[in-house]
């Protein structure tokens, strides 16, 4: 509602009141187009614990696939390759791997160079019952200081202006990750980017 | 009527240490009426405040703020640590910082002062509300308060 109006206001009276005028609407729009992206992750984040359903037995393939078509106009946007080996079997809440899948390859995809994004998913086996994921980029990099604080919650390493984003995703991946009994980290690459691995556990244990 | 503003000796320099430009921009039209004559500088984020204050590259012809309005919420290096290097610096400790922030949290609030921060003030929600408050940082750090202003 609050968007729709300011967002009509702009359209009708842009350039028409004074340039103060013109200034205040803009921040009205991407104020509350700002709250509408806070609202809809801190939902996400509310509902892992909520809507989480149980544990059962998916191929990662198939919420993978799911993820990259969803990613669909961000892919085609950015001529992003995205790539994958064979994934395994592994215990999960289909949404929520779906929903992790999605932010790790969508941020591999938003954080990208001038450079052509190239993201490969690959998984090996970690701890007995372990599969570790790891979704690697080419893109701006993290430096290792940050690579704890990037999953706090609100936590961002850039302005609004360089990148959008609420600071959840990240979050929002490291409490699916550990509501399946996983974990998650970073790591930089040795040329440009980083990998993010996510492990998460085979099957549940008899 | 606005009455005249006080003139200083020279304008007091305020660095506005903060990330949302719509917050930048409402605290700059507050300031507009001030009391005290007054130049606003702006830092984004916690890695330009402290190039402005080390007057590092881009900054070099930087002033030193009489005064600094800090958000504890900032991209890449929050409030706290800003405000624990300025007041670890010998060069920057005396500048006054005045914590402006969203956050109503005790522990953010007990947090600032351990890092001895000057004031702490909670940004209002409401705009009328914001102003009286922004006129109220004029009114007693810039009109009422002696500043340790360095020439």
């Amino acid at each position: 509602m609050v968007a729709s109006y300011t967002q009509l206001l702009g359209q009708r009276y842009k350039g028409r009141l004074d340039s103060d005028a013109d200034d205040f609407i803009a921040f009205a729009v991407d104020g509350a187009r700002r709250m509408q992206m806070l609202i809809s992750d801190l939902l996400a984040y509310c509902r892992v614990e909520t809507a989480g359903k149980a544990l059962v037995e998916i191929p990662s393939r198939e919420a993978f696939d799911e993820a990259v078509h969803n990613l669909e106009g961000a892919i085609a946007e950015s001529q992003a390759q995205i790539t994958c080996d064979a994934l395994p079997l592994v215990m999960a809440d289909r949404i929520q791997l779906v929903q992790l899948f999605q932010n790790l390859v969508g941020n591999a995809i938003k954080y990208r160079t001038a450079e052509r994004p190239h993201i490969h998913v690959s998984a090996r086996r970690g701890r007995p019952n372990e599969w570790i994921f790891s979704i690697r980029d080419n893109g701006i990099g993290i430096d290792p200081k940050y690579s704890e604080r990037i999953f706090l919650m609100f936590q961002r390493l850039h302005s609004r202006d360089e990148f959008s984003g609420t600071g959840i995703g990240l979050t929002l991946c490291k409490k699916i990750a550990e509501r399946h009994g996983g974990r998650i980290w970073v790591e930089p690459n040795e040329g440009p980017g980083s990998t993010f691995h996510v492990a998460l556990p085979e099957r549940v244990k008899q | 009527m606005i009455p005249n503003p006080i003139e200083a000796p020279t304008p007091i320099e305020i660095l506005l240490v903060e990330d949302s430009p719509g917050d930048v921009r409402l605290t700059r039209e507050a300031l507009r009426d001030a009391k005290v004559q007054n130049h606003l500088h702006v830092a984004l984020d916690g890695i330009e405040a402290m190039n402005f204050l080390g007057r590092d590259g881009t900054h070099a012809k930087a002033p030193r703020p009489d005064l600094i309005l800090l958000d504890l919420n900032l991209p890449r290096m929050s409030g706290r640590e800003v405000l624990e290097q300025i007041k670890q610096d010998s060069e920057l400790m005396s500048i006054p910082v005045v914590i402006l922030t969203t956050s109503a949290a005790e522990e953010d609030v007990i947090r600032s002062y351990r890092l001895h921060a000057n004031c702490y003030i909670t940004k209002p929600v409401d705009l009328d509300q914001f102003i009286k408050v922004v006129k109220s940082i004029d009114n007693f750090w810039l009109a009422i308060v002696k500043l340790p202003r360095t020439s």
